[in-house]
């Protein structure tokens, strides 16, 4: 079993050791980041009044409260956060598109999205064109930069299968995904309306889309649903319904730290990896075109990616991204490729590549999971 | 010679103001109206839009959404549901007002007051709270039932099927069931009753050969009233139906067109609305034939009006026991699930392990400043939709049973349609209108009256069914009488209609606060940063998978509530009181 708790909980506990040891005072890190450009964005950010509009990051008051003290220790700067409280990213994305065809000014400055709503966006043309983010925190690599710079990760995404530990035995928990056709998940499992993680399963790291391995997923997903496997539908974020043991397991999930987070309030909750559909992704924080206080928004989103910002995302939120040795999902990243089952890192460009494929099969899966087809 | 001329001119001048006060009731009533027309429009508009591109116009959202046969399915699942809904809401809702109204049942003042909690509510945790109890794995009662009867091998009850979700859809409309009802029962004339006691008929042959006819086209308003709400029913078909594959035609719709990833395609949800206005405009022509026959169901005359009080001896028991059971199963129930949830720190059925995790840790994860904001915004629709609407109402229902306009019909179809069209278009529809029509100046995008505009004209079919009910019920004897007086229509409305109709005024505009303390799916659509209600607060939590933070909320929205429906309480005995003598 490659059960992705066990195999890091001693990086989790270096992670949460690393957030002991920057509450205690400012990192080295942060002092050395600091440069010309950052100083000068400061600086426009206070003439802006430091207001910043940001979506959906740090969903907890009290985390939100704890970035803007970090954000004043780090650079001096009063920030006043109007947060646009919208968890429907789609709904969200649709509405910042209809706004930008009103000629309006958008809802938010910062939107927080995925694979999903970033294309989206930057079709639109409505992501700000930014090429000086490695000048204003050199730690972020090239390739974590959107194209255009619009986007910069927020926290990176793996997908899996999430179970109930009180309800699965360890022998049961799935390896593979034919594992999920053992009759011991007959009427446990969910899924979600909109396939997630199964869509991206046969996309390479490369951009290349396997439409063998599409096939192979089309005939599994099927079968569970007529062997009466799968039996409901819910979304990633109703991972209290596997919890309170509605549902046994839910395959599959979009991202770990949803789970985690659930886990870390005492829900017997485990994620597993299954090394035929998970992938990393991330999630992005893009900067709107009209922002009305576009420095404010940057400033945000490089403080994010200081140790310190990345230190309250996952104290609050139990994310982070993998580009930095010191993050939880770099660990858990290098931990699977030690064990030698590499997660396929789908960038957006990559994403982009192999799109009307991914959608096509995910039109498909969409259609078997909800009865519209067998 | 002279007495003939004064009398004719007196007869003409009050012509004169009868005609002058119908053409300005039909204006403004043409006027509220025709807003909701644009809206029908613009979701036309819509339903013909290729969902990739507006500027295009095809007929492709009807064919994908018709010729699906999957479609056919949740149709008919969708059919079952509403029928179970309408059937479990009327069998609770009539005796229950009928209790409440026509008898001498001790405590029966409060039977509104607990009625009305139910409705505040989130369905959302009151099904949540049914799957704790009767899920055929985690269900409590289902444990218990298997603990204690050996015999029993597999769960006795399944609360996740089609009819399961209907009774519990229509445990939680049997409260508006019976406000609708509970008006029409106090304003019925029991001469008729009278009469047939002398005549030796029983108690149950009064009941049903005279008191439920009576009661007709009421029973019938508040059926098709509910029977609407449950075809285009989200919460219970969601969290039940859906997360069980058990697809109803509103989920089905709203899963195509709000999809959790993708953009949303809302020409879907607008070509399912063209149904919905077929089923609406039939529903509303079933209500007009009978309606059209109304003479026959006039309870409230001139010469005598007192309502009769049935002693109900040691049956009291009984109707508080039939009571206590609905009570029990759609309030007491319900909230003492989301208590549970309020209280942990993550979802799970009641366990005595699990009280080891009770904290009030999700009170302190509450966003104060959003939800002091989303606190003022909704006390201003709580305020103000109801206010408004009764006077729009009024009005609507006057030129419909009242006025003798010709096209009357066509007033009163209008006025149903909002009841008929899926919430979630007309918020789209306004959406459209906020950002293109109307100038960035103009405070009305990402406002508070952006959603006060759709609660108003998504709302307006339920004072109109209220007093269109109640307005048939007052005999038209009592206006003619005032009109020989040498009072005008405004004046007979003033003085004696308004006076007749305030019980049912009371009703609806408790009712109607309340469904804009509580409505969700209108104001989803619709808010952003400025402009949040606690519903949409307690949804936010919810969509990003904090249902025991969205539980906490929740409770907070409860305990708001208790002012308005103690207020009732002492100020609605004395106005029914009134009203009634």
């Amino acid at each position: 079993m490659r059960n992705l708790r066990q195999g890091t909980m001693k990086a989790v506990l270096v992670a949460a050791l690393l957030c002991l040891g920057m509450a205690a005072g400012s990192s080295p890190a942060a002092a050395a980041d600091r440069t010309a450009a950052l100083d000068e964005l400061i600086k426009a950010a206070k003439a802006e009044g430091g207001t910043l509009i940001a979506h959906s990051i740090l969903e907890d008051v009290r985390a939100r409260q704890a970035v803007l003290a970090a954000m004043k220790k780090m650079y001096g700067i009063d920030v006043k956060w109007e947060y646009v409280d919208f968890p429907n990213q789609n709904r969200f994305a649709a509405r910042l598109m209809k706004e930008a065809k009103a000629g309006r000014q958008p809802s938010t400055d910062v939107f927080n999205g995925t694979q999903s709503t970033i294309p989206r966006l930057l079709k639109a043309n409505m992501l700000a064109e930014v090429k000086n983010w490695r000048d204003l925190y050199p730690r972020l690599p090239e390739d974590a930069i959107v194209p255009g710079g619009g986007a910069i990760p927020e926290h990176t995404r793996i997908g899996g299968f999430a179970y109930n530990t009180r309800l699965v035995p360890k022998d049961k928990v799935p390896q593979k995904l034919d594992d999920l056709l053992d009759p011991f998940w007959k009427g446990k499992l969910a899924s979600t309306t909109y396939a997630a993680v199964w869509d991206r399963a046969s996309v390479s790291e490369q951009g290349t889309f396997d439409a063998e391995k599409a096939a192979r997923i089309r005939t599994l997903l099927s079968a569970l649903v007529q062997k009466g496997h799968i039996v409901g539908l819910i979304g990633c974020g109703d991972e209290n319904r596997i919890a309170s043991g509605e549902f046994v397991g839910l395959a599959m999930m979009c991202s770990a730290n949803n789970v985690w987070k659930g886990a870390a309030k005492g829900a017997p909750l485990e994620m597993a990896y299954i090394e035929e559909t998970s992938n990393l992704s991330h999630s992005y924080m893009g900067l709107l075109k009209q922002a009305k206080y576009p420095n404010t928004a940057k400033l945000f989103m490089v403080f994010m990616q200081t140790p310190e910002g990345q230190g309250l995302n996952r104290k609050w939120e139990t994310a982070d991204t993998s580009y930095y040795p010191e993050n939880t999902m770099y660990k858990v990243a290098k931990d699977l490729r030690d064990r030698g089952v590499a997660p396929p890192y789908i960038s957006i460009p990559t994403y982009m590549k192999v799109k009307p494929e991914v959608e096509k099969w995910k039109s498909e899966y969409k259609k078997i999971l909800v009865g519209q087809k067998k | 010679m002279d007495t003939t001329v004064t009398a004719d001119r007196a007869a003409g001048a009050r012509l004169g103001r009868f005609l002058t006060a119908r053409f300005a009731l039909i204006a403004f009533t043409g006027a509220v109206l025709s807003v909701v027309l644009v809206l029908l429009a613009v979701i036309l508009d819509i339903a013909f839009q290729d969902p990739l591109d507006s500027e295009v116009y095809t007929l492709k959202n009807f064919s994908d959404l018709y010729l699906d046969p999957f479609v056919y399915g949740a149709l008919y699942n969708t059919a079952v549901f509403t029928a179970v809904t309408v059937f479990t809401a009327l069998v609770l809702a009539v005796p229950i007002a009928w209790l409440a109204e026509r008898t001498d049942l001790p405590g029966r003042s409060l039977v509104f007051p607990l009625m009305t909690a139910s409705a505040v509510i989130p369905g959302t945790f009151g099904a949540l709270g049914w799957l704790f109890m009767f899920h055929p794995r985690i269900g409590t009662v289902n444990h218990w039932l298997m603990d204690l009867l050996p015999f029993i091998d597999s769960p006795p009850i399944n609360i996740v099927s089609v009819s399961g979700m209907g009774f519990i859809s229509g445990l939680g409309l049997s409260s508006l069931a019976f406000i609708m009802l509970a008006a029409t029962f106090r304003a019925m004339d029991p001469a008729l009753e009278e009469s047939a006691q002398i005549h030796g008929l029983s108690f149950g042959q009064r009941i049903w050969h005279v008191t439920l006819p009576l009661m007709w086209p009421g029973i019938l308003a508040a059926g098709i009233y509910i029977g609407t709400i449950g075809l285009a029913s989200f919460d219970v078909p969601a969290i039940i139906g859906m997360a069980n594959r058990i697809f109803t035609f509103s989920t089905f719709v709203f899963n195509e067109a709000d999809p959790q990833e993708g953009p949303p395609n809302f020409s879907i949800v607008g070509a399912a609305s063209v149904l919905m206005i077929v089923v609406g405009l039939l529903l509303s022509w079933w209500y007009l034939k009978v309606i059209s026959r109304s003479h026959r169901y006039t309870v409230v005359t001139g010469k005598s009006y007192r309502p009769n009080i049935v002693p109900l001896g040691r049956w009291w028991i009984a109707g508080w026991a039939f009571i206590g059971i609905k009570l029990g199963l759609g309030v007491v129930f319900p909230f003492l699930a989301l208590v549970w949830a309020s209280l942990m720190p993550y979802f799970q059925p009641f366990s005595f392990q699990a009280m080891a995790f009770v904290s009030l840790d999700n009170f302190r994860q509450i966003p104060w400043d959003i939800f002091w904001m989303a606190t003022k915004n909704t006390a201003i629709l709580t305020l103000t939709v109801p206010t408004i609407l009764m006077f729009v109402g009024l009005a609507i229902s006057w030129v419909v049973i009242r006025s003798g306009f010709r096209y009357a019909w066509v007033v009163d179809m209008i006025a149903f349609l909002p009841h008929a069209v899926p919430n979630l278009i007309f918020s789209v529809a306004i959406l459209v209108i906020a950002l293109f029509w109307i100038p960035e100046y103009i405070p009305f995008y990402n406002t508070v009256y952006i959603i006060l505009v759709v609660f108003v004209i998504a709302r307006i079919s339920f004072p109109t069914r209220v007093y269109n009910n109640a307005l048939l019920q007052i005999h038209k004897e009592l206006d003619e009488a005032a009109y020989v007086s040498g009072l005008g229509p405004f004046g007979v409305l003033r003085n004696i209609l308004v006076p007749l109709l305030a019980p049912a005024t009371l009703y609806a505009w408790i009712w109607v606060a309340l469904l804009s303390y509580r409505e969700l799916t209108l104001a989803a659509f619709l808010t952003a940063k400025d402009n949040q209600t606690l519903p949409t607060l307690v949804l936010s939590f919810v969509t990003r998978g904090e249902s025991t933070v969205a539980a906490a909320i929740s409770l907070l929205l409860l305990a708001f509530m208790v002012p308005l429906v103690v207020l009732y309480f002492f100020f609605g005995r004395r106005t029914l009181q009134l009203g009634g003598a």
